[in-house]
């Protein structure tokens, strides 16, 4: 080979930078927190959570009548329409018997949304992972120099693991339905309790978030330990140790994601089913990821860090799969909305005539143009992926898209009628403060580039031209 | 062979290299030429006869179908759909993987593609008109098949738009469209290349013809690169939307067992599955046969014995989420679907799809394993019986509907048998027509991966030139 490139950047993130982030991200977290969990303490409905536990068997009774003779109504009929007026129905009971505390409760919106930013952190962290154990089972090269980007990106889930806490301890029956049915009134429910009941649910949460919490600290320490290398031998030891793992690591990433996105979102109504739930938070999860990368790397480059690693053909490569998960999700997203629209079925439909009124039918389609159509015609071309200023707009708008994706998922089975509420950003702001905190804080404890793999090289020579 | 295998032993960070053996650029041309330009062997026309019997037997089994009718297989109430729609979507499936290798890999910058996609595509076009069969004769009408397409008449007679069995023509149509294009394109310069060595004047008159005046300008080049690097993303879209369009055909229905929404990525796993396995039966014997080990060394084997375990893996993935969600539904139906299938009367075709298609790929995770030829291949045989009865095992849902008064045993007659058959000596007798008549490997790409090609290789240097 004639001119090898040889690899000639500061390996570490200046100090100088590293507390400027610093700044903001506790400026985020103590704002966001601050004005979330303010809101929820000082909020007057002070009874809710205590009178939901003291009342719960009281609740449970009073909900059991009424699921038990709305869904005899909804069977007569047989009609998705009339399953669907059964749900509202029991809900508009919910909230005559919670009073003052359901629909406009300053507890149960934090809750909702405390989920919605708390699963959209997960996802990236989840996003982090995925990429750490491609490129190792794929044995990547060019993917070699944002290696450990993602794996910082994925050292957060203790933070998330913490954010669960927060969900089980403040309110996990407010915002899971499920914890009050009485299996005896709900045969559809009867059979699944054993799957959903809190024991069990928390027992799978804290698995989930300590095998990620595993793998994360396995594949980034064993990176970090390649740093202390020469880049020969030994380095590639800790490759061939890692690959060893990878594909273990993939498999049980792959049930993992799909089981916490059933539990942590499918099960928010926990009537509806789909078996290709996990695929659509996984394909979510994977554009998050990409964009998520770019945004991180095109703000280390603008303050002069790895400028002659990072190539521009890297910010493509990003852009291209970014692209091609783009598709990806709409290809999973429409197929599973497709096939329920088309069937119809009383089983299934209720989720989306949930989220096809009441307003949410207009989120529903900006998510069509906003995450799909939009970013289709922007990302496809080959100038835009090569060009830093519209990659990264095009990044940022692919994230926010997530969090709307997200938030489709989630707040509907809180809010019947779209409602927008402050404590939406709050959370979602609080929450990112702690993320970058975290972030920044594997970042400046290790180089921000596996400098001695030595793949580096490689990954620093592709550019396609 | 030897050679190449060494290489692949010593264990690297880095791939070994893609093309075994000590080849320059001429040698390459002469290896994959060789083949075509050889006399006829007798061992060719012994497996060209062989296969072409088998494919009279279907141009028979179609002739009494057409005399008689479709009462002929054993289709009846309630199994309204049997082995034709099993062999349509096997056959489909098939394809998928010469797609990929040619298209996705493509894009991935995958460049051990390069040895395998020339017949792994011509694998995907004959699959597809194996599987084009299967629709054309089951019509009833077959002097009206053409009504599937909507073409505007006097009697304003319209298919059904909102059948996806409309948008399988489509699919299926388009698919077979691209794909030969892109199969075509592909070849140009290798047809060239072959004019310029044909030695009699009708292989020169016909490669000549096909090579569109094809003269390796740097402006053929150009245009070349461009018109693949199109076709190749235009083709991408196509190995996900044609499967999932045939998973439409169940999954739209309201059928416990059919109407799942993990069907579309479910299918396209499958087929690629499926369609990589048919790739390595194909590729053992053939690089073995014409001595292309070079070529389609043990580490082009490798990988894809890695691509069947990994969408094999996404399969499993697949059957565990439908019964996991089966029974989380609460739905009767649906329990009763699934428990059905794995207990009820078909429950051996149901273990014959498990255990080929979950089972035996696991065999994959030992190195040693998916580097031997001979279980490469006996496993690659058993992921194609494997993915024949999933499609079996899906369709034979319908074998126990809502009314237990009309549930029914179905058993295929002899005439389902010898379609089945005669469609696989249809494959092969066009397959066997391919290796003799065009390049097996694509040679300007294969070159195009040698170190050689390199602008900053320095061998030549070094040593004499050639």
């Amino acid at each position: 080979m004639g001119h090898h490139k040889s690899f000639n950047d500061e390996t570490h993130i200046p100090q100088s930078v590293i507390k400027r982030a610093q700044m903001i991200a506790t400026i985020c977290a103590v704002l966001g927190l601050g004005a979330s969990f303010g809101g929820y303490f000082m909020s007057s409905d002070t009874h809710v959570v205590e009178q939901a536990h003291a009342d719960a068997q009281a609740k449970t009774d009073a909900h059991a009548k009424t699921d038990a003779h709305a869904k005899t109504d909804a069977h007569a009929k047989t009609d998705a329409h009339a399953k669907t007026d059964a749900h509202a129905k029991t809900d508009a009971h919910a909230d005559k018997h919670q009073a003052p505390a359901h629909e406009g409760s300053l507890k149960k919106q934090f809750l909702f949304s405390w989920l919605t930013a708390f699963v959209f952190f997960t996802t990236l962290c989840l996003g982090g992972l995925f990429f750490t154990i491609l490129h190792h089972l794929v044995r990547a090269s060019w993917s070699t120099s944002l290696r450990r980007v993602a794996e910082n990106v994925a050292m957060n889930f203790p933070i998330m693991a913490v954010c669960a806490a927060v969900v089980a301890l403040l309110g996990f029956g407010d915002i899971f339905h499920w914890t009050h049915i009485d299996p005896a009134s709900d045969p559809f429910f009867k059979v699944k309790e054993p799957y959903l009941n809190t024991g069990f649910f928390s027992i799978r949460a804290v698995f989930f978030f300590g095998i990620w919490i595993l793998m994360a600290f396995f594949f980034r320490s064993n990176s970090v330990k390649q740093d202390e290398t020469d880049g020969g031998a030994a380095a590639e030891a800790l490759n061939y140790k890692m690959r060893k793992l990878a594909p273990l690591s993939m498999l049980t990433f792959a049930l993992t994601l799909t089981f916490f996105a059933f539990d942590w979102l499918m099960s928010l109504d926990p009537h509806w089913f789909s078996t290709m739930f996990g695929v659509y938070i996984f394909a979510g999860t994977a554009v998050a990821l990409f964009a998520t990368l770019i945004v991180i790397t095109l703000w280390l480059e603008g303050n002069g860090i790895l400028k002659n690693t990072i190539t521009i053909g890297n910010f493509h490569d990003a852009g291209k799969l970014m692209f091609g998960f783009i598709v990806f999700w709409t290809y999973i997203t429409f197929s599973q909305y497709y096939l329920i629209w088309y069937a119809n079925i009383p089983e299934e439909i209720g989720w989306y005539l949930h989220r096809m009124q009441g307003g949410w039918e207009n989120i529903g389609l900006f998510i069509a143009v906003g995450h799909f159509i939009l970013p289709f015609w922007v990302v496809m071309s080959r100038h835009t992926k090569r060009n830093r200023m519209v990659l990264g707009v095009a990044a940022v708008w692919m994230l926010i898209m997530h969090f709307v994706d997200l938030y489709f998922v989630v707040m509907p089975t809180y809010h019947h009628h779209l409602h927008f509420h402050w404590m939406d950003l709050t959370t979602f702001i609080g929450i990112g403060g702690l993320f970058l905190h975290g972030f920044l804080h594997w970042s400046s404890k290790d180089a921000i580039v596996a400098h001695k793999d030595p793949q580096l090289i490689a990954s620093m020579e592709y550019d396609n031209v | 062979m030897s050679d190449s295998n060494e290489i692949y032993q010593k264990d690297s960070i880095f791939p070994p290299p893609l093309v075994g053996g000590k080849h320059d650029f001429h040698s390459v041309t002469e290896a994959i030429c060789g083949v075509v330009e050889k006399p006829l062997s007798i061992n060719w026309l012994l497996a060209l006869g062989f296969s072409s019997t088998f494919l009279l037997m279907l141009v028979a089994s179609i002739g009494y179908l057409f005399w008689e009718g479709t009462g002929i297989w054993g289709l009846n109430n309630p199994v309204g759909w049997g082995w034709a729609i099993v062999n349509f979507v096997f056959w489909v499936g098939i394809g998928h993987a010469g797609t990929l290798i040619s298209a996705v890999l493509f894009l991935f910058r995958q460049k051990w593609r390069t040895a395998i996609n020339r017949f792994a595509e011509a694998m995907t076009i004959f699959a597809v008109i194996c599987a084009l069969v299967f629709p054309g004769i089951h019509v009833g009408r077959v002097w009206a098949a053409y009504w599937m397409l909507p073409l505007p008449n006097q009697m304003a007679m319209w298919p059904n738009f909102r059948s996806p069995l409309l948008w399988d023509v489509f699919a299926v149509s388009t698919y077979f469209t691209v794909s030969l294009l892109f199969w075509y394109v592909g070849l140009v310069p290798d047809l060239a290349t072959l004019r310029d060595r044909a030695k009699n004047k009708l292989a020169f008159w016909a490669y000549g013809i096909l090579s569109l005046g094809w003269r390796g300008a740097n402006r053929h080049w150009q245009n070349y690169e461009r018109a693949y690097m199109l076709l190749a993303g235009l083709a991408t879209p196509l190995v996900l939307s044609v499967h999932t369009i045939v998973s439409f055909d169940f999954a739209v229905s309201v059928i416990p067992g059919w109407h799942t929404t993990i069907f579309p990525p479910y299918f396209v796993a499958g087929a690629i599955f499926s369609g990589f396995a048919m790739v390595l039966t194909l590729a053992v014997p053939c690089r073995k046969l014409f001595g292309l080990e070079d070529f389609i060394t043990l580490r082009h084997i490798e990988n894809m014995n890695k691509v069947i375990l990994v969408t094999g893996t996404l399969v499993g993935y697949a059957y565990a989420m439908e019964f996991f969600i089966a029974w989380y539904s609460g739905s009767p139906y649906e329990g009763f679907a699934f428990i059905n299938r794995a207990f009820g009367p078909y429950w051996w075709a149901y273990l014959t799809m498990v255990s080929c298609n979950v089972i035996s790929p696991q065999f994959f995770w030992s190195k040693k394993l998916r580097t031997n030829l001979t279980v490469t291949f006996i496993l690659s045989i058993f992921v194609n019986i494997g993915m024949w009865f999933e499609r079996f095992v899906i369709t034979m849902s319908l074998h126990r509907d809502f009314l237990p008064s009309s549930w029914d045993y179905y058993s295929p007659t002899i005439f389902d048998v010898s379609l089945l058959l005669g469609s696989f000596g249809l494959f092969f007798t066009l397959f066997i027509l391919f290796l003799k008549f065009l390049p097996a490997v694509a040679i300007s790409e294969v070159k195009g991966v040698m170190p050689q090609a390199d602008p900053h290789w320095e061998g030549y240097a070094h040593k004499e030139a050639h």
